[in-house]
């Protein structure tokens, strides 16, 4: 369990991979507060294959309580760009409108821009989830598409795209492929 | 736990295997948390993966009541509850196409599940051996042992298996007929969803088949002694038969263009009857409720199910009543009005005003219908054994830049001095550059009935294909004057370049129309909707200029040709065949195509650019309305949001991206954005008040004359036929609400205005009193997509 950082007296951690506990909790509390159900699978994708993308804030006083957590991870994008990319971003109830979302989200594109040199971050909500929107927008994420029908309850989703680089805001067929990184490929979102 | 094996019963206990103990002692060897998965199985594989034991995504753990597992579809049933499962059955029809699936709809009836089943099973035999509603794995258990009153000659029987076997077997040919349409047409998971959990609906069985045996049924009952209920099932049966007749509508061939065809249309008596069964099956009330079990989440455990379990989706039978209504409604409208385009132009108008506007609304399998009924497998279009996509392409050029555009008509006389080579390279390259230019115009035609966040890709797709084209037909038309001076004249004598003049044209507008569709789509905040609007009214600029200059020049040049160039051409000739050939040409020129190029250079002028220089006027108003706004301080648009994490330059380009790689016009650059704010002068003015108070004056001018063009364009619709006559004629006419919805945003605008001034006057004193503490900006819809409301409040803070 690595400290990275105390805001407001509340600790930032990056996820560590041996505690199931921390496991368990993040999956409950993701759970509970987001409208897709994810299967164990997609959190040990992301969770293993990213662990230096997944922050935890822990209860003021009770270090084995999670109150929020943001799981990202960092792909080249079709070969052109380094796109990261926020899966899931949950704050307990009780907690919100504390800026803990913000400082997750801010510390994530923070470590996306110096370690892997992220060209854009990107992610989807749906179009009336209005706390997230106002969130990722204060912080300058656009609106790059309206996906139809996108989430399992009908809702249309925005995807959102914070652009870093000159290179999020040209179009992939006039981009050079990128040089090979250590980053791993999936292309299938 | 339930099996998974598909031929195995989940209703025999003897099916199970516990493999447990194999399960985990063949993971044992995995220590590191390390996924283990096929090399194939991705995130998006992840995402919809089933987790055992996981009640939200494991469907082995769905439990199901004894009534439901044991339910006998066989079994006879009452009148009333025959009509209560067609009546849920007509509810789930349209669920299905609400964002839901087959299983969780349509299929969770066992009486489908079971009928498609026997279907599948009994390869051989009449339609009505084959789609029997026994269930075959019900056999020995059947309700005859226990049920020893009801015969199979009684009525309750032939309810079941004759009156809802029909019903379902309409039903379940009707859902493949929407399959099939979904396949080639729509979007699966936006659209529709295609999921049949391995079940073939009634692919072998022909329409009419089903028709007959829907029929048949009918005049069974009708022949039947049954009083009460039978006119309730006769209106469900024939719904369904109304429905399975949807897709004759693509064997219409319309006779486009045709005057003495005119009036004369088709009888499409079987959609209004649809419209009218919905409205009475809608009013009765239905207080017998189906059969218990009869309707489970059974067949999510039973058959082939790659997704996590959920509940039997229905919406509620007002929506589903009204889905049904709109898609005989939707198919109604497009159908009748299709039959009475007389031109060209009316085509064009009507996919732009009529359909492109109203797919939002659109049943989705109306919006299919659609498609497939506009562009025939044959490539015809709407059946027009004469107009084929390759004509109406070309028709799409000269219904902007007129008649008689030498390059579309290269033919032996017209090459007869250029050298044989060069000829027949010159007619390859004009094949191939005519099949580039007709495959954009397919694909603008396949964005008008896709749904609205697909119409924003295939726009942005749009952009690249037309500029594309625009460069490698600027070179062709090129070529061909210096090499064999083929190619219309402006007057002036210079080449006119009309073929790459409409592809411009075409290029701008869909420049345009993906800017402004973004803002229906709602994806521009505060900041970026002056940028949209400042960059429209440029765009809206430039094709005003190329409108009234080169396009209006080439019609101008083709006119010249004919009234004057043509007849000293003929002169020069002495009397014999060659000059009476040209004289007969003359006259065609004279009657025919004249009229023909001054209707477009008038349509041009009165219409598009009139209605192009109203929404400029008002797009400028909202530019000076929000310049003022930002000025002022309420919130800035040179510096985008307080906390970002990117640099506005970045926000800039990124929203500009889809417009990036266009050559020509060449994207504004940043610094001309940020000083487009300057050009007010508000920023150093020494007295902003009495500043912004005349600029408001601009706007309201500026509001006045756009809505003053406009009234005065809806006035030319109704009343100047050489506008009237380029709309199909329409009680409800799509193209006049448009403008009458643009001209009621003008009123609101200045209402809004009006509001604003008053806020000025309450800070005349001190008008850093106006600012993002005190007020807010917001952007509300409004009554046209492309305007919303704009409007400041007062914050409370
Ligand atoms: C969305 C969510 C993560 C926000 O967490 P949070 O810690 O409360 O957010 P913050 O306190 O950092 O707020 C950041 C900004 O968003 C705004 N915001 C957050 N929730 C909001 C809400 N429900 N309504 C309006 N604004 C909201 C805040 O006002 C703040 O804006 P400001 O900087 O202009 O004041 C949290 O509500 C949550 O967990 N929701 C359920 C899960 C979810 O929707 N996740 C996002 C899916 S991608």
């Amino acid at each position: 369990m690595s400290l990275i950082t105390t805001i407001d007296g509340l600790p930032y951690h990056q996820f560590n991979v041996q505690d199931k506990n921390e496991f368990t909790q993040i999956s409950h509390l993701i759970s509970q507060h987001l409208s897709e159900p994810y299967s164990i699978y997609v959190y040990w994708y992301f969770l293993n294959t990213w662990p230096q993308y997944c922050y935890t804030v822990k209860h003021p006083q009770d270090a084995s309580s999670i109150i929020g957590v943001i799981i990202s991870k960092i792909e080249p994008h079709r070969d052109v760009r380094i796109r990261g990319y926020i899966g899931m971003l949950v704050i307990d109830p009780e907690f919100r409108g504390k800026g803990i979302a913000s400082n997750l989200v801010k510390l994530t594109v923070q470590t996306m821009i110096e370690r892997d040199g992220a060209d854009e971050i990107m992610l989807e909500t749906e179009v009336i989830n209005e706390g997230a929107l106002r969130l990722y927008e204060g912080l300058g994420f656009l609106r790059a598409k309206r996906l139809y029908r996108y989430y399992l309850n009908t809702h249309d989703a925005y995807r959102l795209i914070l652009p870093i680089t000159p290179k999020s805001h040209t179009r992939i067929a006039f981009l050079p492929p990128v040089a090979p990184t250590g980053l791993t490929t999936d292309n299938s979102i | 736990m339930i099996s998974l094996d598909q031929n195995g019963d989940p209703r025999e206990p003897h099916a199970h295997i516990d493999i447990t103990n194999e399960l985990f002692s063949s993971l044992s060897y995995i220590s590191d948390n390390k996924v283990i998965k096929a090399e194939m199985f991705n995130l998006l594989e992840g995402t919809r993966a089933l987790e055992m034991l996981n009640p939200n995504l494991d469907t082995g753990l769905i439990t199901l009541s004894d009534e439901e597992i044991a339910f006998d579809s066989g079994r006879p049933q009452s009148i009333d509850s025959v009509i209560a499962v067609q009546n849920r059955l007509l509810h789930l029809l349209p669920s299905w196409l609400n964002n839901s699936s087959l299983p969780l709809t349509v299929l969770s009836c066992r009486y489908v599940q079971t009928l498609l089943e026997n279907y599948a099973f009994f390869r051989d035999g009449s339609l009505s051996q084959r789609c029997s509603l026994v269930d075959r794995r019900l056999q020995g258990s059947q309700w005859q042992h226990h049920d020893t009153v009801i015969s199979t000659d009684s009525l309750e029987y032939q309810l079941v298996h004759k009156v809802l076997k029909s019903f379902i077997i309409g039903l379940a040919k009707f859902v493949g007929i929407t399959l099939d349409i979904a396949m080639n047409v729509l979007y699966e998971e936006e659209d529709i969803t295609t999921r049949t959990a391995g079940l073939d609906f009634l692919g072998e069985i022909s329409t009419v088949a089903v028709l007959d045996e829907l029929n048949h049924t009918i005049e069974w009952i009708l022949a039947s002694d049954i009083e009460s209920g039978a006119d309730v099932l006769i209106s469900q049966l024939k719904l369904v038969l109304r429905l399975n007749q949807l897709n004759s509508v693509f064997s219409l061939s319309v006779p486009l263009f045709e005057e003495s065809q005119k009036g004369i249309t088709p009888s499409f008596d079987f959609l209004s009857d649809g419209t009218e069964l919905v409205d009475k099956l809608s009013s009765i009330e239905y207080n017998q409720s189906c059969p218990g079990g009869a309707f489970s989440r059974f067949i999510q455990l039973d058959r082939e199910n790659k997704t996590i379990p959920v509940e039997v989706y229905e919406i509620a039978p007002v929506e589903a009543w009204k889905s049904i209504r709109s898609l005989f409604q939707s198919v109604q409208g497009f159908v009748v009005n299709s039959h009475k385009i007389c031109n060209y132009n009316q085509l064009i108008n009507f996919l732009r005003y009529d359909i492109s506007t109203s797919a939002v609304d659109m049943n989705i399998i109306a919006r299919g219908i659609f498609q497939l009924y506009v562009i025939r497998d044959d490539r015809t279009i709407l059946g027009c054994p004469n107009i084929t996509v390759s004509n109406y392409s070309i028709d799409n050029i000269e219904n902007v830049v007129g008649k008689n555009t030498d390059l579309l008509y290269l033919d032996d006389s017209s090459l007869s001095s250029v050298k044989p080579e060069l000829k027949h390279q010159l007619k390859d390259r004009l094949q191939q550059m005519l099949q580039d230019l007709e495959s954009c115009v397919y694909h603008n035609v396949t964005v008008h009935a896709s749904n609205v966040c697909r119409q924003q890709q295939l726009m942005s797709k749009s952009l690249v294909l037309w500029d594309t084209l625009q460069v490698s037909w600027e070179s062709f038309e090129v070529e061909c004057f210096q090499l064999c001076k083929i190619g219309n004249e402006l007057p002036s004598g210079d080449l006119g370049m009309a073929v790459s003049s409409y592809v411009y044209f075409t290029k701008l507008q869909a420049m345009i129309d993906l800017a402004l569709n973004g803002v229906n789509l709602e994806l521009y905040k505060d900041f970026e909707i002056y940028l949209i609007y400042w960059y429209v009214a440029y765009l809206i600029q430039l094709i005003v200029e190329h409108l009234t200059g080169r396009i209006d020049l080439i019609i101008e040049g083709k006119i010249a040709y004919i009234e004057k160039t043509h007849p000293k051409k003929i002169k020069k000739f002495k009397a014999g065949p060659k000059k009476q050939q040209l004289k007969e040409l003359q006259l065609y020129y004279q009657n025919k195509i004249l009229p023909q190029l001054v209707q477009t250079r008038d349509y041009n002028r009165i219409f598009l650019t009139n209605s192009l220089v109203a929404m400029n006027n008002f797009l400028d108003a909202i530019c000076v309305f929000l310049m003022i706004i930002s000025n002022l301080g309420i919130c800035d648009f040179r510096d985008g949001p307080k906390s970002s994490l990117t640099s506005m330059e970045d926000m800039f380009h990124f929203r500009m991206k889809p417009w990036s790689s266009i050559g020509v016009p060449s994207l504004p650059t940043y610094a001309q954005y940020i000083n487009s704010f300057k050009a007010l002068g508000l920023d150093e003015a020494p007295d902003k008040f009495q500043s912004a108070l005349s600029l408001i004056k601009v706007i309201k001018n500026k509001l006045h004359l756009s809505k003053s063009l406009y009234q005065s364009l809806l006035k030319d619709i109704v009343n100047d036929d050489r506008i009237n006559s380029q709309f199909v004629q329409d009680d409800n006419s799509k193209v006049v609400y448009w403008y009458e919805s643009i001209v009621k945003c003008i009123d609101s605008y200045s209402e809004e205005v009006e509001k604003f001034v008053e806020i000025l006057e309450s800070n005349k004193n001190d008008i850093s009193q106006i600012n993002s503490h005190n007020y807010k900006l917001k952007i509300i819809k409004s009554h046209h997509r492309y305007f919303p409301r704009v409007t400041v409040e007062k914050t409370f803070t």
